[in-house]
């Protein structure tokens, strides 16, 4: 997937003539009625090509788009919220009015629903808003954070998870306190129950815990990780898949089922026996040197780069 | 994407928005999956967009003062009543044909003994005339012809054992007791209740948003179970919102439209349509949600069903206040904890006062209001502009200068709006108290 940034219209070097999407981009500039608010169809047919390149037309990188191929993936575009970004972008009055009426309280609301705080949530949406309106660069041009907005989701959609990458920023910039529950947790050590497995058997079953993870499939690993690292309710991991929650319930009773099933014939395999591979399943996490976190997620979690206006 | 670093694309929130939504192709998905599979970070980005949508785990609670109405609820019925009627009649009538059609043969069946030497049935003409342009049932599915239809029970008769015969005759009168019970005539549907007789309503002044009298109330609960689709409002789960629907309405309102029968102008429905909602939203309950205090827990009766709720820690509850829109509930320990939600969710609020809290207390405001910096405007108890509210009036509540500009709008962003409809009050255990006006974010000694 492509890095480049999408950038204002009146930037982009040019002119389709002969474009074989036309008819397509023609239809979409009627549907979506973006004359309303002076988006003219070349202006519409140059954003829909930079967003197509931009994404690659939702296909695999390397692979040649035709045109069917490049149709279907405009068609999936949401144009009515595609069009009003980019003529807020613009400086169109009408679409601002618009905009304002449509997600100036879906913004307040959404930023308290992600902050769960009245006066964060508000100076969230605040902050948003200003740079949605857009800030002038050095050279006194305004770029507008909507220009940045392509239309693969839902405008609503869009400004969430804007919101969300800004909280997650700001939680990240501020000292995140550790809850009382999480420090209780770590300073009380466990009663030891049974004598803890010895160093070699300790590296065998942790080797085996790798590979098993390692040969996990990336959407069991995000499964795993939303549920027992992210701490994720099955419904709102439902949500996000797309899934009913029961289906959720069941690919992690699946999941971890073959997990352990895996995991005993490695150990197996490693020369233990069925009724030590079976035992050493209950060995305290916390006498493994590996974290399960780490081993799920290959993780970089750091800051994303700070938005320095629009466009990014 | 993104690049973070020469190893790791993330990837922008376009692409995690598409994928919240399903709304990626398969490869494109496959490859978001993998990333956060890895990334703890693009997971919680995904995680926190899709929590801020509405929880649809848990039932929101609509707050008292927006429950259905009894009279919404009786219209609700009374247009099903019409509409099952309508249906009943229909079948009455295709079963009164059909019982008429039916009831000689059960008559022959009944008064004509079997009888020997019966002389074969006659064949019933075939139709020589074309077929009628409206297409009538009874002439293209016509049943054979009585004497025919008794040549044949006769001669099923005659093959059938006494005992089963007389059971075949009981069930046959029977159906002819139920054919002539479908051709009377369907009871005649109630009358509608009469609508109370008031003062006139005014004709409105173009744009205008005013609250509903209660006179008038019966009336627009009746149009609005007539409304079509177009005309019925999405329920809207904030306050603010529906200062945006009544803004709305007051644009759309038309001027010097002549009253209708039911004695209301249709500029009035149009914005009273938009009342109505708020009235259902914001008017007398039918089932009051109540808060109280048993054994340490916070119960919640809603309709006569109650729910125990928990604060977090599962920490002992000691008092309990609400206003429609936050709850406040104060633990042993003197922590106090907000939700919105009903208490389904809930944030423990910074301590603001001295000492230890130790009683919670909630006082409705006896005129609710929107304010916004400086500005105001007053509500009534549905959560209407108040009467003779025009457009101009309530931008100007809502926002500084008379007609901003989209301009002016959008920089006075930072005075959102703030619905004041009541105020809690706590006490420590010196006696000394402190109040809130926002649904117990803030607080100031009293």
């Amino acid at each position: 997937m492509s890095a480049t940034p999408i950038q204002a219209a009146d930037t982009l070097p040019v002119s389709i003539a002969g474009d074989v999407l036309r008819p397509c981009i023609d239809e979409l500039w009627s549907r979506s009625q973006a004359a309303r608010y002076g988006l003219t169809c070349e202006d519409l047919a140059l954003v829909l090509h930079e967003i197509g390149s931009t994404y690659h037309w939702g296909l695999a990188k390397g692979a040649e788009p035709r045109t069917p191929q490049q149709v279907e993936f405009l068609e999936t575009l949401k144009m009515d919220d595609l069009v009003l970004a980019r003529a807020c972008a613009a400086g169109n009055e009408r679409a601002w009015e618009a905009f304002l009426s449509q997600y100036r309280e879906m913004l307040y609301s959404a930023a308290y629903g992600i902050v769960r705080q009245d006066t964060l949530g508000r100076e969230l949406a605040d902050s948003l808003y200003a740079d949605l309106y857009g800030t002038a660069d050095h050279e006194g041009i305004r770029r507008s954070r909507l220009l940045s907005y392509s239309g693969r989701g839902s405008l609503p959609g869009w400004l969430r998870s804007v919101l969300a990458q800004r909280f997650i920023d700001h939680l990240r910039r501020t000292q995140r306190q550790v809850s009382l529950d999480e420090g209780q947790a770590e300073s009380i050590a466990a009663p030891a129950t049974e004598p803890p497995a010895s160093e070699p058997d300790l590296r065998r079953i942790a080797l085996c815990v790798r590979q098993a993870i390692a040969n996990l499939e990336a959407p069991d690993r995000m499964l795993l990780s939303s549920y027992y690292i992210d701490g994720r309710t099955l419904l709102e991991i439902a949500r996000v898949l797309g899934v009913h929650e029961s289906t959720v319930s069941r690919k992690l009773d699946r999941l971890a089922g073959s997990l352990r099933k895996d995991l005993l014939k490695r150990m197996e395999r490693m020369g233990m026996s069925r009724a030590e591979a079976r035992e050493s399943l209950h060995t305290d996490v916390r006498d493994f040197d590996f974290s399960l976190r780490d081993l799920l997620q290959a993780g970089a979690t750091g800051p994303f780069p700070e938005e320095e206006g629009a466009g990014k | 994407m993104k690049q973070q670093n020469t190893s790791m694309l993330h990837p922008d929130e376009n692409l995690l928005t598409a994928f919240a939504e399903q709304a990626l192709t398969p490869g494109e998905r496959g490859q978001v999956l993998a990333h956060l599979a890895d990334c703890g970070r693009c997971r919680e980005v995904v995680f926190l967009a899709q929590s801020s949508l509405p929880d649809v785990e848990s039932p929101q609670l609509v707050p008292v003062s927006r429950r259905r109405s009894w009279r919404m609820a009786f219209a609700g019925a009374s247009a099903f009543a019409l509409i099952a009627m309508a249906c009943t009649t229909l079948l009455v009538h295709r079963h009164g044909r059909k019982a008429e059609l039916a009831s000689p043969t059960t008559q022959a069946l009944a008064v004509s003994p079997p009888a020997a030497g019966i002389t074969a049935p006659t064949q019933a003409p075939r139709e020589a005339a074309p077929r009628s342009l409206n297409p009538d049932l009874s002439s293209e599915r016509r049943p054979p012809s009585p004497a025919r239809s008794a040549a044949r029970s006769q001669k099923q008769s005659a093959q059938v054992p006494a005992q089963d015969q007389r059971a075949q005759e009981h069930r046959l009168q029977a159906l002819q007791v139920r054919g002539q019970q479908l051709t009377e005539s369907p009871p005649t549907p109630r009358p509608l209740p009469v609508m109370p007789t008031g003062q006139a309503p005014s004709p409105l002044e173009p744009g205008t948003a005013r609250s509903v009298t209660r006179e008038v109330q019966p009336a627009i609960a009746l149009h609005k179970t007539q409304a079509p689709a177009s005309q019925r409002f999405a329920r809207v789960p904030n306050r603010e919102a529906n200062e945006g629907l009544l803004l709305g309405a007051s644009a759309r309102a038309s001027a010097g439209s002549a009253p209708n029968s039911l004695g209301v102008s249709s500029s009035a429905m149009q914005t009273a349509s938009v009342s109505v909602d708020q009235e259902v939203v914001t008017g007398q309950p039918a089932h009051p949600v109540v808060f109280a205090v048993r054994d340490g827990l916070i119960e919640r009766s809603y309709g006569g069903k109650p729910a125990l709720l928990f604060l977090p820690n599962r920490s002992r509850a000691v008092a309990v206040a609400s206003l429609p829109r936050a709850l406040l509930g104060l633990d042993a320990s003197g922590l106090l904890f907000r939700s919105a939600d009903g208490g389904t969710h809930w944030a423990a609020v910074a301590q603001q006062w001295a000492g230890k809290a130790v009683t919670l207390s909630a006082l409705p405001a006896s005129t609710p209001h929107i304010e916004s910096g400086t500005n105001r405007l007053e509500l009534d108890q549905a959560g209407n502009a108040g009467p003779g509210a025009k457009p101009a009036d309530v931008n100007a509540a809502l926002l500084p200068g008379p007609s901003p500009s989209p301009h002016e709008e959008r920089k006075n962003m930072a005075q959102p709006l703030r619905t004041v409809d009541g105020q809690f009050e706590l006490m420590n255990n010196e006696g000394k108290s402190w109040v809130s006006l926002d649904g117990g974010v803030t607080w100031q000694p009293r």
